[in-house]
């Protein structure tokens, strides 16, 4: 369906990265927030709080980044479309609760705007340190959906989509920024409304005796009621039976956990996005994602002048990390050179996915900063030979 | 004055009975609890097919006894779902007439059921049913000859 | 054959059981099923429309409540129950909210929350069952573990003052503060049905039995001995200064309503405060229609 036309800004603008997440969030129909301001995520809160009283919602900011990343949910089972902004330190306290989303199939979205790490780190710089954590970061089997995009523009159009992909499959969606995306200001374009395709929630059509919280009907994907509307479920962070009713055995447990698993690795190819280029005779692909893709263009760019035959492959979706994809470029080329500003975290994916079949370099970086571009031309070079 | 007790039998055939004024009752598994009510006489009146839990009710049959006696009514009936019981002791002591004890009785696991030793003091006021963390028992208003009129009580004592 | 003759003999507190999930798990002698009894007849007493409540609980015995009540209700993590009811309210005004939960997911890992719920006066129904201890997990320590008492954290006996909670919510905000026992059962229906008249943050603590952990260790009797403790040592002080309810392990337990009072709860006062900036450009929630299928659009 399309989207309302309340919350979308339609036109031209010049804002940055946190502020286009805010308008991509609000064009997909956002309508609650709650956050906990940290640097450098604030101030797409601090844009959702002016506007969204005057389109229609909620903003509330909560006393710690453990209920902000609560009551959003409680406000998704109470009709609202939901999210949360935060980085690293505020990400950690969070994960408890993003597992919570994951096992109660609770559709939101949590944007981390990446800085330096551990712990209070560098608040005002960036890093891409927290991308093994988006995936891993709670406890137990779960799987997510994680969006890294790597402008201002992209901030706002894939905020769109991860709130589509978290109604299409009831999951919580990680939108991994960094400060420099956030916080560099570039040109937006927002179509208008009737251009925006937004996901509805899977609301069941059931009637009360019929409908099970969390029976799927094959699909994976179990339909969703709202509280107040007189279907009385039940909802537990417990291991849970299709009628949501605490079901601790191991065959509950089993069918719950892979399930869980399947509905997001099982739509892999549906769901991941990359930017290709030069992929048909590359010898080389240098893989990267957020800021650091934008800096290892121009590497990209300066490798193909000199004649080397090198791709590019950006990550838009990080997780599930499209695995087949790479292991069908390994068996064609030599090597991947993989830039981050971590000291290698997607690089180790990489390499599990291609299992030996293609050299991996990481280009590490402990953050703080972007690449220069010569370090990645070197390692390309350095991998052509 | 008749003495009127109370008990939870099993469901197995030809349970035995011992009839004294405290009834000893083996009840091994009161899954589907066969309902009895007994007079100090020795009548034996299997009252209520078997319920999915096992419902007990006050001795109605027998105040409708008394009723004929001219004897004291009782206001209010209490029922026990037997297998919730765990035996706390709250409905007993709470009671404000002092209508239940513990019985012998047990259920499938071996908890001492309440019964009912004086159903002409119950006034139905179901503070048993609000003390009772087990949802076990409850107490309901109204004697038996009035608050029997739906379908099920118009057959007097309700044998099979 | 007659029908069964409990046709017209129905407990009221079983239209509100997901009876196909009993026995519950409580422990004989637990009080946390007595405190459920006067819930029910509070909701009956009260006329709520149950189609519109929603129940959110923690994590801990009492926390188990979400998952027997035959309502919308969410069993989410430890101490996490408010922010959620938060979430749940905001979103959705016309939703009568209760949290159910334990003194220790309310008042230790939730004390945060607590009373910043209580600051702002969130239109929230906290019935926080106490039985000073956390039951669950085997008998630890409690912020309201009465001093000198044995648990399983402080083998050698308790050292710490124990929280008041009725004086904590009072001053964090509280416009409805009261607290009974298992004893109490009609006066806890009584205020859990005055808190649902009130808009704005209500907290009704219930001292309960844990004789599995609590009272065995401390060797203070059974359930029943806790109960008839309870009923000859409670004394009713409604209005009673709440800096003066403090609890000790075998002494005077105060109870009664102490704070019942008006003020305006956060949903008024943000829609106020909007109005008054915004004026005309202040969009309402939309939710005030009936626009269930619309509202996430």
């Amino acid at each position: 369906m399309k989207a309302d036309p309340g919350g979308v800004l339609t036109g031209e603008h010049f804002i940055d990265g946190d502020h286009a997440c805010c308008e991509g969030a609000l064009a997909a129909g956002a309508n609650f927030a709650s956050g906990y301001p940290i640097t450098p995520s604030t101030e797409v809160v601090e844009r959702f709080a002016a506007r969204v009283p005057t389109v229609g919602g909620t903003f509330i900011q909560m006393e710690d980044e453990l209920a902000a990343s609560i009551t959003l949910q409680g406000a998704v089972w109470g009709g609202a479309k939901a999210f949360t902004v935060t980085s690293g330190p505020g990400f950690s306290l969070m994960m408890e609760h993003i597992g919570y989303a994951a096992m109660t199939e609770t559709p939101c979205v949590f944007v981390d705007v990446q800085r330096g790490g551990p712990s209070t780190g560098l608040p005002t710089l960036p890093a891409q340190a927290d991308m093994m954590q988006a995936r891993w970061g709670s406890h137990g089997d779960y799987s997510i959906i994680a969006l890294c995009p790597n402008s201002p523009q992209e901030c706002f159009d894939l905020t769109i989509k991860a709130f589509n992909l978290s109604e299409e499959f009831r999951v919580p969606v990680m939108f991994m920024m960094d400060e420099v995306v956030g916080h560099m200001t570039e040109k937006v374009v927002i179509p208008p409304a009737d251009q925006i395709e937004v996901v509805p929630r899977k609301h069941t059509k059931k009637s009360v005796e019929d409908y099970l919280p969390y029976g799927t009907n094959g699909d994976m994907v179990p339909e969703m009621a709202h509280a107040g509307e007189g279907y009385k479920f039940h909802v537990t962070g417990l291991t849970h039976d299709e009628r949501g009713y605490p079901n601790m055995t191991l065959a509950t447990q089993d069918k719950l956990v892979r399930r869980l698993q399947n509905k997001i690795r099982g739509s892999v190819d549906r769901i991941a996005m990359f930017e290709e280029e030069h992929l048909e005779d590359a010898d080389v692909v240098v893989v990267s994602y957020g800021i650091t893709s934008r800096v290892a263009q121009r590497a990209i760019d300066a490798a193909r002048q000199r004649g080397l035959r090198v791709g590019k492959l950006r990550l838009i979706t990080a997780w599930p990390f499209p695995e087949n994809k790479f292991r069908e470029l390994a068996k064609k080329v030599k090597a991947f050179v993989v830039p981050e500003l971590n000291l290698g975290q997607m690089a180790l994916e990489v390499e599990r996915a291609t299992n030996g079949q293609a050299k991996t370099f990481c280009i590490t970086h402990a953050g703080g900063g972007v690449h220069d571009p010569e370090e990645i031309l070197k390692v390309i070079v350095e991998a052509s030979r | 004055m008749i003495r009127i007790t109370t008990c939870c039998i099993s469901q197995h055939q030809g349970a035995r009975l011992s009839i004294t004024t405290e009834i000893r009752a083996t009840a091994r598994s009161c899954r589907s609890g066969n309902v009895f009510s007994l007079t100090h006489k020795g009548d034996f009146h299997h009252i209520a097919r078997p319920a999915p839990h096992g419902i007990i009710t006050s001795n109605f049959r027998s105040a409708q006894t008394l009723l004929k006696r001219g004897g004291p009514v009782a206001k209010g009936r209490v029922s026990i779902v037997v297998e919730r019981c765990k035996s706390c002791g709250f409905c007993i002591e709470f009671c404000p007439t002092h209508v239940l004890e513990f019985s012998s009785a047990f259920n499938a696991k071996g908890y001492h059921l309440p019964h009912v030793v004086h159903p002409e003091k119950c006034s139905g006021c179901d503070l048993c049913g609000m003390y009772c963390p087990d949802f076990a028992i409850y107490g309901s208003k109204g004697n038996t000859a009035k608050a029997d009129s739906t379908k099920g009580e118009t057959k007097t004592g309700g044998e099979k | 054959m007659s029908t069964d003759l409990n046709t017209d003999l129905i407990n009221p507190v079983e239209s509100f059981l997901r009876t196909d999930r009993m026995p519950h798990i409580w422990c004989p002698g637990c009080g946390i099923g007595t405190t459920v009894n006067s819930f029910a007849r509070a909701l009956i007493g009260s006329k709520i429309d149950l189609d519109s409540l929603a129940l959110v609980s923690g994590i801990g015995c009492t926390g188990r409540v979400a998952g027997y009540v035959k309502l919308d209700s969410f069993h989410t993590t430890h101490g996490r129950a408010i922010p959620f009811a938060t979430g749940l309210k905001l979103a959705n005004p016309k939703l009568n909210v209760v949290v159910y939960s334990g003194d220790g997911d309310l008042s230790a890992i939730g004390g945060n929350h607590l009373i910043h719920a209580a600051r702002r006066n969130i239109d929230l129904k906290v019935i926080c069952v106490n039985n000073l201890i956390y039951a669950m997990t085997g008998g630890q320590t409690a912020p309201t573990t009465p001093d000198h008492a044995t648990t399983s954290t402080n083998p050698y006996g308790t050292f710490e003052p124990a929280f008041n909670l009725p004086h904590l919510v009072e001053a964090a905000g509280a416009v409805y503060v009261a607290r009974w026992t298992t004893f109490h059962v009609r006066q806890l229906a009584r205020s859990i049905s005055e808190a649902f008249q009130k808009k704005g943050f209500s907290f009704i603590e219930v001292i309960s039995p844990c004789p599995t952990l609590y009272q065995r260790r401390n060797k203070l009797g059974d359930s029943l001995d806790t109960m008839k403790y309870y009923k000859e040592k409670s004394k009713v002080r409604n209005g009673a200064p709440t800096k003066e309810v403090g609890l000790t392990m075998s002494g005077e337990i105060v109870v009664g309503k102490f704070v019942d009072c008006d003020r305006p709860d956060y949903q008024a006062m943000m829609r106020a405060q909007y109005v008054h900036s915004l004026g005309e450009k202040f969009v309402e929630l939309p939710y005030e229609e009936e626009e269930a299928e619309t509202v996430c659009s």
